[in-house]
């Protein structure tokens, strides 16, 4: 289509002022989150919108062992959900995508069907699973109930990823005498970095961000998770709510996820296209 | 001892049988090229040499040993694969050395075989880049290197040279015959290309719908075909076919054509009949036995020329010519061969030999 | 070989290796996902408690005549349906909208994406902790603001107002979960060949004929595949409610229902019932949807 000049610019101006308006929706909450968290004490009641840089909030947040054991258990779970789920995706997807037999259909079937389960309806099973294992109340519970949602979807694109490897590769690996398990090690993984790094992001989010399971199974306050934290941060009565100190929290808890978006974007956005698109 | 035997192997998917009872020996040290046209199975008969598809009747022996079950790392085969298939994220010296460094081979003794390898193909100032800083014909020369370095004593090619372009292609064509020549592996080539097949193989085996159709050095192939099919596959431009009917009169036959009749030496058989004859044996002008031709399209090629006649009821037949021959489109000639360059096949397509020949 | 040996095909040894790599996987997903449900299901015929799950007797169909006489589970079972048809809807008219946008041509986009994609991969709590806060009936900077305007005089309760909660979660949910949206659209926008838009230019095509004619029937699988995870994702909705009103009766979504029995009250039959109904509930959503929109499994990619 043809535009005159004043046409064209009026458009591009129309969609910049479009992307302004989504960036400030986008962005003010977060803008204002971090403002709060740094006012201090009594100020944070007064609405001004620029902040005052105190960092009270933080001190008193990261000064209490609590807040700072569940960063850390955070951490601890979501990375070893990562390892854990991408180490046996990867054997997995390598049979799924690789190797033509009878059941592989089925079998995909079954890991996508897993990966629409509702949480809650496993809930009493996992408990009773979780005791047994005498994972109550420890990470463990939260690494492995964790692999629900981060396996069967790491599976799915791995698959889809493994499948698109030029077959030759593989068959000059057999022939140089690789082992299935060596072909997956040598020649796939180094082939798979981007699909690795997407799936790998993608299930630390996830782990990063789960409620549900760590309310439920988690029992004492020093093996929380981060979310469960924030959300069980209360004050003595409604008006001596610690906003300040939620903010100040939620901020630590957002700034490395935020990093990871910005620095990722690319990868996040294609590991979801893959898993929702292919998946 | 490294010969292979192929007993009566048959490869099936499914309700699909894509090699249908093949028979063949392969000599220790020869080359033996598998020519066909797309989808009569000349890669599946390699793979199942190879070991990456399964054999799903008879028998494949390697050395005398049947092989069937091995998997293919232990049957000593080295293969070099059409896409070349480098390790992308390796540089040359590792894709070389991978098989040994799996195997377990010290390292002096990988590095010393790598070199040697790299040497012999003239590839020693390559060996710091990845595949994907090279051009295709360096590619294909690693590809051949990472078997050479294995030192089998059977190598197979899938379509190596069929990515290059016409010079490299020649180019190859040349260091595979000089490889050949040295190292003396028994080596099976898969390869459409009719050309590679004639310049390369001791043998060449041709493969129709999943069946052999002949198998013979390619000179045999070429002078006597055993059926049209070899006939029209083997030979460029490809031989010229042209319907006709044989009978019997006495103790001699007659080759009745569209253009006339001649007289041959006695065959067993009588009825229809194709006469094949090659373009170059084709003679403008003359011959034991001719047809009137009227000239469509002279096509220079340089040296030769390929002279395209229409023989009545339009048919069109194709001559080859020395130099350029004066004639014009239009014009109206005779063109014809000798008896002994005349190749005759029967309704069910097989070559026809005159009795006691 | 050896032979009398059992030939084993190097077909067979394939499918050995594959089952070899997969059973690990295989085991844990057993573990963590349908030996659970199984037992879900088989509780939810029982009385077992939390607090002693191994002592249970079968009791029949009774939890789930308790589940169902029970008037709070049909609200949350509204509430779900609810929040699920409106949210779902919005963000799949505002992220179509919003990646229309962000496929223009210009510079920035990149960054654009960038931005979109963080309120989805925050926590929800925190989302719901920052939004509360912004919603503060008294201190909250939207109060402030709408004070400013001089559209109210009294801070509006956002959160504590019956008739206000459920449109405040779903906004947040519609900020949260847009993101997501957004990026499979944009996603599938740039699979549309470019081709079809110049041949329609030259056709001298409108650019809403465009988009009406081309774009939507071409974008309608990728919308699909978007929708259905997202309905399977709002179905079982928690952490917001639960974050941002989690006393209130109008927003309690099944999950919270569940949950609330099996924890609260650790009442295993019932919550196990509940549970068992959640995962049939989405089941047949499920699959209702992609008959109707026959996702057949050539899309899905089995």
């Amino acid at each position: 289509m043809v535009r005159s000049a004043t046409g064209r610019r009026l458009h591009r101006i129309a969609i910049y002022g479009l992307f302004a308006v989504v960036a400030l929706y986008t962005l003010f909450p977060f803008y204002w989150m971090i403002a709060s968290s740094l006012k201090s004490g009594q100020a944070i009641f007064d609405v001004t919108f620029l902040p005052d840089l105190k960092f009270n909030n933080y001190e008193a947040i990261l000064s209490d062992g609590v807040f700072l054991r569940s960063l850390l258990n955070s951490l601890v779970v979501a990375a070893s959900v990562v390892a854990l789920s991408l180490g046996l995706a990867i054997a997995a997807a390598y049979a799924l995508g690789r190797i033509d037999f009878r059941g592989r259909s089925p079998i995909m079937f079954l890991f996508l069907a897993v990966s629409m389960f509702p949480q809650i309806a496993l809930l009493s099973g996992l408990f009773e699973m979780i005791r047994w294992l005498g994972l109550y109340n420890t990470l463990g519970s939260l690494i492995f109930a964790y692999m629900i949602f981060t396996l069967p979807f790491n599976i799915w694109v791995l698959t889809t990823f493994m499948r698109s490897l030029p077959r030759q590769i593989e068959e000059a690996a057999i022939m140089d005498g690789c082992s299935p398990l060596r072909i997956v090690r040598c020649i796939f993984l180094p082939m798979m970095g981007p699909a690795l790094i997407s799936t790998g992001l993608l299930a630390f989010i996830a782990s990063w961000n789960e409620f549900l399971f760590a309310l439920t199974f988690i029992l004492t306050d020093e093996n929380r998770t981060v979310p469960v934290a924030i959300a069980l941060i209360s004050g003595s009565s409604r008006y001596e709510f610690p906003y300040g100190a939620i903010m100040a929290a939620s901020t630590i808890v957002t700034v490395p996820l935020i990093v990871m978006a910005l620095l990722f974007q690319k990868y996040i956005v294609s590991g979801l296209t893959a898993g929702a698109v292919k998946g | 001892m490294s010969g292979i035997d192929l007993i009566n192997v048959v490869k099936r998917f499914g309700a699909l049988t894509v090699i249908d009872g093949v028979d063949l020996a392969i000599a220790e040290g020869e080359f033996v090229v598998f020519v066909g046209p797309s989808g009569c199975g000349k890669s599946t008969l390699l793979r199942m040499i190879a070991g990456l598809e399964e054999i799903s009747d008879g028998e494949l022996r390697i050395a005398g040993s049947r092989m069937n079950e091995t998997p293919p790392a232990k049957r000593n085969i080295a293969m070099v694969f059409q896409s070349y298939a480098l390790y992308p994220h390796m540089n040359v010296e590792r894709n070389l050395g991978f098989a040994l460094e799996t195997a377990r081979l010290p390292a002096a003794e990988i590095r010393e075989r790598v070199t040697k390898a790299a040497k012999f193909l003239k590839i020693d100032h390559l060996l710091d880049r990845r595949p994907a800083q090279l051009s295709g014909g360096q590619q294909q020369r690693v590809a051949i290197g990472r078997a050479l370095v294995r030192q089998q004593k059977l190598f197979l090619f899938d379509e190596p040279l069929s990515n290059l372009d016409a010079d490299l292609r020649m180019e190859m064509r040349v260091e595979i015959a000089r490889i050949h020549r040295e190292v003396k592996a028994t080596t099976v080539y898969v390869t459409h290309d009719q050309m590679e097949a004639m310049t390369l193989a001791d043998r060449i085996v041709v493969l129709k719908d999943g069946r052999i159709a002949q198998v013979g050095t390619p000179m045999e192939l070429y002078e006597r075909p055993a059926n049209r099919f070899v006939a029209g596959f083997i030979g460029s431009p490809r031989m010229n076919f042209l319907p006709g009917m044989l009978v019997r009169e006495g103790e001699e036959s007659v080759l009745s054509l569209a253009g006339g009749r001649h007289r041959l030496s006695a065959h067993d058989y009588a009825g229809d009949v194709s006469l094949g004859i090659r373009p170059e044996d084709l003679i403008l002008g003359g011959g034991e036995a001719t047809l009137e031709a009227e000239v469509l399209l002279v096509e220079p090629l340089g040296g030769e020329s390929l002279v395209h006649l229409n023989v009545g009821d339009g048919r069109s037949i194709v001559a080859k010519a020395q130099g350029r021959p004066e004639i014009r489109p239009g014009a109206t000639t005779v063109v014809g061969w000798n008896h002994a360059r005349a190749h005759l096949f029967d309704k069910d397509e097989r070559a026809l030999n005159p009795r006691g020949a | 070989m050896a032979t009398g040996a059992i030939r084993i095909g190097l077909n067979a040894k394939r499918a050995r290796t594959a089952w070899l790599f997969l059973a690990p996987s295989l085991l844990v997903l057993f573990a963590v996902a349908l030996w659970p449900l199984g037992r879900t299901f088989l509780f939810s015929f029982t009385d077992a408690f939390l607090t002693e799950p191994d002592i249970y007797a079968y009791i029949g169909l009774e939890n789930y005549f308790t589940l169902f006489e029970d008037p709070l589970w049909w609200q949350s079972v509204r509430n779900t349906l609810y929040f699920t048809v409106v949210s779902v809807s919005i963000e799949t008219a505002l992220g179509l909208a919003i990646a229309l946008l962000l496929n223009a041509h210009m510079s920035g986009r990149g960054f654009m994406r960038a931005v979109i994609l963080i309120p989805w991969s925050i926590p929800v709590v925190v989302s719901a902790r920052m939004w509360q806060w912004m919603l503060h009936d008294q201190f909250g900077i939207l109060n402030h603001v709408l004070k400013l305007m001089g559209v109210i005089d009294h801070g509006i309760a956002w959160t504590a107002n019956p008739d206000l909660v459920m449109p405040v979660i779903i906004a947040v949910d519609v900020w949260i979960t847009t993101p997501f949206m957004v990026l499979l659209i944009l996603a599938g926008l740039q699979m549309l060949p470019k081709s079809i838009y110049e041949a329609a230019s030259i056709d001298g095509v409108s650019e809403w004929r465009q988009f009406t004619a081309l774009t939507l029937p071409l974008l309608a699988p990728s919308i699909a595949v978007a929708v259905l995870f997202r309905l399977l994702d709002a179905l079982r909705m928690f952490d917001l409610s639960f974050v941002l009103s989690s006393n209130s009766d109008d927003t309690k979504t099944v999950s919270i229902y569940a949950r609330e029995v099996l924890v609260n009250f650790q009442d295993m039959g019932v919550g196990s019932a509940a549970s068992a109904a959640i995962f049939l509930m989405i089941a047949v959503v499920t699959a209702i949807y992609v008959t109707v929109f026959r996702l057949n499994r050539k899309l899905l990619g089995v």
